[in-house]
């Protein structure tokens, strides 16, 4: 344990982040400097001073130098913003004790300046100048022709990867790890281009070829395989942050999220586009612009997801502010998904660190400004149509029955109204003086015994909201004459009337008041698109109104008759589920109340809606995708980033440091083509996607912030293997397959995982790649690999999305992702929040995923399954290697073997003991209440949970289909789902 | 030799992901505890004064004019437009309002408490009142957000989310942050509590706090109450406890056989082992927590009947256990959104105006009032002016939305009693003095937790983020 401590913290060791990191100045020191001097002493270098590098603070200005290295106290620079002398800095103000104390320690640590990070400069008030230091930024060179270089050890490169390998290690004295065997070789390559594990023949074919070009062979096979796509589409989805809803607050669907029904279709299109090795210029550019393409678009269309699929923020804010949010997603997924560059960063202000002014932010943002939302058939327009049509029909056949019931009803409640004298006094008759039966009341005067009832309860309502039973109730009370019940009753019945027709009068005026204001919003409905939120009424319609009401009596008195009952709350506004009003009748007790020929009518209109459904073909798919408005905008800046505060407008274009003169304008449609071309075009797209297939095999970038190739990411740890595989990708075709073969042929990613401790001193964290890194799976790999050696896997390629489910057999690539609410299998095993591009996979260790793998039915299920495959050996010792065989693709070794066996003979018998026991003991403790009681001996208690993490997380009740497909556990179960989930199972070796 | 740190992974985060927050205790524990050094950057950046929170959420927007934060001028000039034109809210408003609720003045403070809070008023001297909290859009979601994650759209982590990163918990056997209610709340759900891009164990286990059980008014605990239902790691039922620990064994046993044999030395899989142990114990001790069934009769008649009752008694149950932060929802939906007539909150406080005040007296009488933070509020507060118009018209007596200000409180550790901060001006509509906005608020949280906001960060997607982001003052008016 003690050896392993140390490791730790030696690993640990490499994160330390002290005064004199280049990482510490910029997140610490650049900052202050940048927001609280560089405003007047960069080129207006007032007082003589510059400060924004260190020879500039070595010279100084009038007063001498700003600082002395490793001495804060004889540093003017500390002086004055200590303000300890007359020399008082920054004018106006005083920085925080903490920005103090930073600068003092970085002066104490020795000024140190990294020299690759060059300031940005604001001249000339406002224009924005790129200095030649900037430009000369390494990222954002055109590509360097290098050759693989020298090396000691002529015989251990097998490609031009590996010479650049090589040399590093050489440089520092170091070697790298022996190859890995051959089994783990093959596990290692189909598990990182496929997402599967190799079957125990795979493994065995490979093992015996003895020809040279045997893994050259097996690379092939697995890139020709449709799994490949399945794997690394999955890749590019974290960064494209691939989501199949959004949440929603005005929330008409009443599901807390808007789906988007065909994402599948972007999801397929991606990994297709893997699959076919389509070249990644095209790959960009259609996901940007397919809608702008030239030729047929048909089979590019779908890429329009990656901006389609939102995330969109409909009614969720402020209108402007909201819309600029989406927009600033679209910029941000661009930016650093395809050029690792944080453009985000300038939407309240220049960009702090890299060239890029906030000009150059809201120029990209009128391109979005100029698209919007578009929904794209994938089907025949007939079809469209046609279902268009029917649609509508149904749609009107809905409307005629919820408008006659409405009018019926309406009419229903106005003819019982004209009825009240009547019940009213029926009402005396029964609970007043005369206290006769209410069967003979309502017979003599063939009343209806349902609103007999009705009227009892009313009359005898305690007086809440309104006064007007008062004079009835004293006179029920005291024992009033039929001639007062009579009158009562009489001028009740008019006030009803008169209540009955003012509120009328006031819904025909609000009717037009509504109509008026809310000319052009676009009522709220169930399926509102995303681009049908742009003013403030569309957002909440008919809130800005102010709407006709009548007196708060007479209006409650009209809730309580016509509309819905007021009974035990303290509100007049009754609750949804709160019973009908008085004389207000819907579904069944209005049809009751109407003659048999419209009860007639509503039969038909009503199988005529249930026959028009039934007619109702499939909806057809469409695209989630953009198209271009017809005016295109230009944004102004947003100062601040406050879109209700303009600044300048700026015409649509592309980032100023990535053009040779002056920014590139856009200006065919909304510019998306444009941008896509001019993305394409940039030497630093090739070096991001390089390096991101590179972190995808050996999970270390060459540069390992692969979204962020700015001043603040990290500089590359093989700058010219980077060019290299950058040139050669061009030179390519941009291919990403052959990149691939590229990367998997190398001696580099054939080397074990083996450990040396001369190279972990030198490099704890392998970025030289000096032996393979060992990686636990992610959650796509875990599922889908105990699938496969389960049997269970359904290899079916595309389709609609489904839940993960304990049952659910498919790749776990065709799982619903939910920017709502994320699966909290993928949760748990670190799937990244769909929100935000993700540029990379954390791998995190916690107790819950022990838990999943204890106690989940998925798990159980896959084990149980595995042992049936192995069930049918003759002994525990033959099934203990078939399991073996399975899983690992290899037999065990004796110790390992020894282990099983003592496992599976104890297991029955010890098993039968506990139960017994464990019995016994919960029959003392507790006496299960009523229905709740244990299930009998032996027998599994039903599941009630849905979900992969059925078994670990309380959720939704499960299926009762689903239960029934669970096997029963079994001893031999529970061994194969400890193989399931060992390390050596659950790891990338 | 430091070849290369790898920029976005802190020293933080690097144990964040293995362990369970920068507190350290699991993954300390995970490799014996001997970690002493890293350790250092684990704790708190300064002395705390609270080590946990409980957060009571009375979602959907309470009304300051109508529980703390009386407005005679409402009285006065009830019926009247508002002096300079109507405010913008999220609807049509009109004339102001009187509360149609007494108000009373309690402790020696003197707070004003209506008649919906009495028994929240007894506990006034230990309360820090703060009556001048606003946020930014007058509509739940956003605020909503706003309130639990710092940021008006969904997709950042929550509060709670942060202190755990930050934090960690103290008991690795429940889960760091806990949400009850008894079906989910609010309009929004589920990403109030999201760990958004924070490592998954920083979500909020969200509990329904109901068993199915009937419920009547009297009842303090139904008959058939069983915390087995309730938990959210539940036990696997389909064979028993030492069956499942040679499961383990084995698995270790395995695990090792394998190390051995390749020579392999690797904090991932030793993590993974300790982490079993930690899951194994998990599946013990959990169910206990949920159990009200071991209190005292006194102690359920304290909290009173009811669902929010439950949730409040769970919260402090929680809360002895270690878990750092509890929030306790009022109920499911909006409730407290008294649009159409404000006289809704009457049943509302009657909820829960005695179990709030018995969190308090109860967190006292276990001796954890002082380092517990007991917060309370909703999203925003709503108009003094009413309601007219929406609702096709019928809308009475009821209050639109009021970002503008709105009371909150804290009480317990680290926070003044019987302190009122800031003002409102005469209705009750703005702030006029020592506004408070939400990021100020979550400052201060952290701040009483030992976190400085400004230096809890997460780097993801190119930036660091931060529960405040750029803003955000400590209010240190507050402080005791």
């Amino acid at each position: 344990m003690s050896q392993i401590t140390i490791l730790i913290a030696l690993v640990l060791g490499r994160f330390a982040i002290g005064a004199t990191t280049p990482d510490w100045f910029e997140s610490k020191v650049r900052p202050i400097l940048a927001t609280q001097c560089f405003a007047c002493h960069t080129a207006s270098g007032l007082g003589g001073l510059r400060v924004d590098s260190r020879e500039a603070l070595l010279k100084g200005g009038k007063s001498g130098p700003a600082v002395v290295p490793g001495d804060p106290e004889k540093s003017l620079l500390i002086a004055a913003v200590r303000q300890t002398t007359a020399l008082k800095m920054p004018q106006g103000g005083k920085l925080k004790k903490e920005e103090i104390d930073t600068l003092v320690e970085w002066v104490k640590g020795g000024v140190i300046w990294p020299v690759t990070a060059t300031p940005v400069i604001r001249t000339d008030q406002g224009n924005y100048r790129t200095t030649a230091e900037q430009r000369a930024f390494w990222s954002f060179q055109p590509l360097k022709a290098v050759e693989p270089p020298a090396v000691k050890n002529g015989a251990w490169p097998r490609t031009g990867i590996d010479r650049f390998i090589l040399a590093r290690l050489e440089k520092e004295a170091m070697t790298p790890a022996p190859p890995t065997d051959r089994r783990t070789l093959l596990r290692r390559a189909s598990l990182d281009l496929t997402g599967l594990p190799p079957t125990h023949e795979e493994v065995e074919a490979f093992v015996g070829d003895k020809s040279p070009t045997a893994f050259e062979t097996a690379v092939d096979r697995l890139l020709g395989s449709p799994h490949y796509g399945e794997r690394w589409g999955r890749m590019w989805l974290d960064v494209a942050r691939y989501g199949e809803d959004d949440f929603r607050s005005q929330d008409p669907m009443r599901l807390g999220y808007m789906p988007y029904p065909f994402s599948y279709l972007y999801r397929d299109w991606v990994i297709r586009a893997f699959n076919e090795d389509l070249p990644y210029g095209e790959f960009v550019k259609a996901q940007i612009a397919a809608d702008r393409m030239e030729g047929p678009r048909v089979r590019l269309l779908p890429a329009l997801g990656f901006l389609g699929l939102g995330p969109w923020y409909y009614d969720n804010g402020a209108v402007e502010i909201t819309r600029a949010d989406e927009r600033h997603d679209r910029i941000d997924v661009i930016s650093r998904g395809f050029l690792g560059l944080t453009v985000g960063c300038a939407r309240c202000h220049d960009h702090k660190y890299d060239p890029i002014p906030a000009a150059d932010y809201y120029a990209m943002a009128g391109v979005f400004a100029s698209s919007e939302y578009r929904e794209y058939p994938q089907a025949p327009k007939a079809v469209v149509e046609e279902y268009k049509a029917l649609e509508k029909k149904l749609k009107a056949k809905e409307d005629l029955l919820g408008e006659f019931l409405r009018t019926e009803g309406k009419q229903v409640s106005q003819a019982l109204a004209l009825e009240a004298e009547k019940y009213m006094q029926a009402a005396w008759r029964i609970k007043g003086e005369p206290k006769q039966e209410l069967s003979k009341v309502v017979d003599e005067g063939k009343l209806d015994y349902e609103l007999m009832d009705r009227w009892l309860r009313f009359l005898a309502k305690p007086p809440r909201f309104y006064p007007y039973l008062k004079d009835w109730q004293a006179m029920i009370e005291r024992g009033g004459t039929a001639a007062e019940a009579k009158k009562l009753a009489g001028e009740f019945q008019a006030l009803l009337l008169e209540v009955m027709f003012e509120k009328k009068e006031i819904e025909e005026e609000n009717e037009v008041i509504g109509a008026k204001a809310l000319e052009g919003t676009k009522k709220k409905e169930r399926r509102n698109k995303p681009n049908e939120f742009v003013t403030n009424e569309d957002f909440c319609p008919g809130c800005g109104l102010e709407f006709k009401t009548m007196a708060v009596d007479r209006t409650s008195l009209w809730i309580d008759v016509f509309q819905r009952d007021l009974d035990g709350s303290d509100v007049t506004i009754p609750s949804r589920n709160a019973k009908p009003g008085l004389l207000s009748f819907r579904g069944w007790g209005l049809e009751r109340q109407l003659s048999p020929e419209r009860r007639g009518f509503v039969k038909a209109l009503r199988d005529g809606i249930e026959t028009a459904r039934k007619e109702m073909p499939k909806p057809y798919p469409y695209v989630h995708g953009m198209a271009d408005l017809e005016k295109p905008v230009d944004l102004p800046v947003s100062l601040r980033g406050n879109p209700n505060n303009p600044g300048a407008v700026t015409p649509r274009g592309f980032l100023s440091i990535l053009a040779p003169g002056e920014r590139l304008a856009f200006e065919k449609g909304s510019g998306r083509l444009q941008m896509a071309e001019a993305i394409v075009a940039q030497p630093l797209a090739m070096r991001v996607i390089v390096n991101r297939i590179w972190k995808g095999h050996f999970g270390t970038g060459l540069v390992d912030t692969p979204s962020n190739f700015g001043v603040t990411g990290e500089r590359p740890s093989h700058p010219e293997l980077l060019e290299y595989l950058a040139g050669l990708f061009l030179k390519n075709g941009m291919s990403l397959k052959k990149l691939h073969r590229e990367i998997l042929l190398s001696a580099t990613y054939q080397m074990s995982a083996g450990f040396s401790q001369t190279n972990f001193d030198k490099d704890a964290g392998n970025r030289l790649h000096w032996r393979a890194n060992r990686r636990r799976l992610d959650a796509e790999q875990i599922r889908d690999s105990m699938l496969a050696v389960s049997g269970a896997l359904d290899k079916k390629l595309g389709g609609p999305s489904e839940p993960l489910t304990p049952e659910g057999v498919r790749r776990t690539v065709y799982a619903k992702v939910s920017r709502f609410k994320l699966d909290d299998y993928l949760q748990l095993f670190d799937f990244p929040s769909p929100n935000l591009s993700a540029e990379q996979r954390f791998t995190t260790t916690v107790p819950l995923q022990r838990l999943f793998f204890m106690n989940s039915d998925f798990v159980q299920q896959q084990a149980e399954l595995l042992a049936r495959r192995a069930g049918t050996e003759q002994d525990n010792r033959a099934r203990i290697g078939k399991l073996y065989q399975l899983v690992f693709t290899r037999p065990p070794d004796a110790q390992e073997m020894e282990a099983g066996l003592e496992y599976l003979r104890g297991e029955p018998l010890k098993e039968y003991e506990e139960r017994k026991q464990e019995a016994a003991r919960k029959t003392k403790e507790q006496k299960p209440a009523a229905g709740m009681a244990a299930p009998p001996e032996g027998e599994m208690p039903p599941m009630d949970l849905e979900g992969m993490m059925a078994g670990v997380v309380k959720g939704a009740p499960g299926s009762q289909e689903a239960k029934k497909k669970l096997l029963p556990v079994t001893p031999l179960g529970r061994y194969a789902k400890v193989l399931l989930t060992s390390g050596e199972f659950t790891f990338l070796p | 030799m430091n070849l290369y740190p790898r920029k976005p992974l802190s020293r933080r985060e690097a144990l964040c992901r293995i362990g369970n927050g920068f507190g350290m205790m699991a993954f300390a524990s995970m490799v014996g505890g001997s970690l002493a050094r890293a350790n250092e950057a684990g704790k708190p950046h300064h002395p705390p004064r609270a080590k946990r929170v409980i957060f009571l959420f009375m979602n959907g927007g309470l009304s300051q004019v109508d529980s703390f934060d009386p407005k005679p001028a409402l009285e006065k000039y009830d019926g009247q437009p508002l002096p300079g034109g109507p405010v913008a809210t999220e609807r049509r408003t009109g004339a102001l309002m009187r509360s149609p609720f007494t108000f009373k003045k309690y402790g020696q403070c003197g707070m004003d408490v209506s008649e919906l809070f009495p028994m929240l008023g007894e506990c006034a001297d230990e309360i820090c009142w703060i009556r001048t909290v606003h946020t930014d859009i007058p509509n739940h979601e956003p605020s909503l957000l706003m309130m639990n994650t710092g940021f008006s759209q969904a997709g950042r982590p929550s509060l709670g989310a942060w202190l755990t990163y930050g934090l960690g918990s103290e008991n690795q056997n429940l889960p760091g942050y806990v949400v009850l209610c008894p079906d989910v709340p609010t309009s929004v759900g589920p990403p109030l509590w999201s760990n958004a891009f924070l490592p998954a164990v920083h979500q909020g286990a969200y509990i329904s706090s109901k068993t199915g059980g009937k419920q009547t008014a009297e009842m303090l605990i139904e008959p058939d109450f069983d915390p087995q239902k309730l938990i959210f790691y539940i036990r696997n039922d389909k064979f028993l406890l030492p069956a499942q620990r040679r499961e383990l064994d084995l698995l270790t046993k395995l695990n090792r056989m394998q190390m051995a044999r390749e020579k392999m030395q690797d904090p991932q899989l030793e993590a993974a082992i300790a982490s079993m142990e930690t899951a194994y114990r998990m599946q013990t001790e959990a169910p206990d927590v949920f159990d009200l069934r071991k209190e005292s009769e006194a102690t359920l008649k304290m909290y009173g009947p009811g669902s929010t009752a439950r949730g409040c008694l769970m919260a402090v149950r929680l809360a002895e256990r270690g878990v750092r932060i509890v929030q306790t929802y009022y109920a499911k939906g909006d409730p407290w959104d008294a649009h159409a007539d404000i006289q809704a909150h009457r049943k509302n406080a009657k909820d829960s105006d005695q179990p709030y005040a018995a969190v308090i007296k109860d967190l006292k009488a276990r001796g954890l009032l002082a380092d517990t933070l007991v917060v309370c509020g909703s999203e925003f507060g709503r108009t003094p002016v009413k309601e007219v118009g929406g609702g096709g018209g019928q809308t009475q007596n009821g209050r639109d939305h009021n970002p503008f200000a709105f009371t909150m409180w804290m009480a317990g550790g680290g926070v003044k009693g019987g302190h009122i901060h800031g003002a409102t001006d005469d209705f009750g509509f703005k702030v006029a003095e020592k506004p408070v906005h939400v990021h100020d608020l979550h400052a201060t949280i952290l701040h009483l937790m030992g976190i400085d906001h400004t230096k809890l960060t997460y780097r993801y997607s190119g930036r660091d983020f931060r529960l405040t982001d750029v803003e955000g003052n400590v209010l240190h008016e507050i402080l005791a």
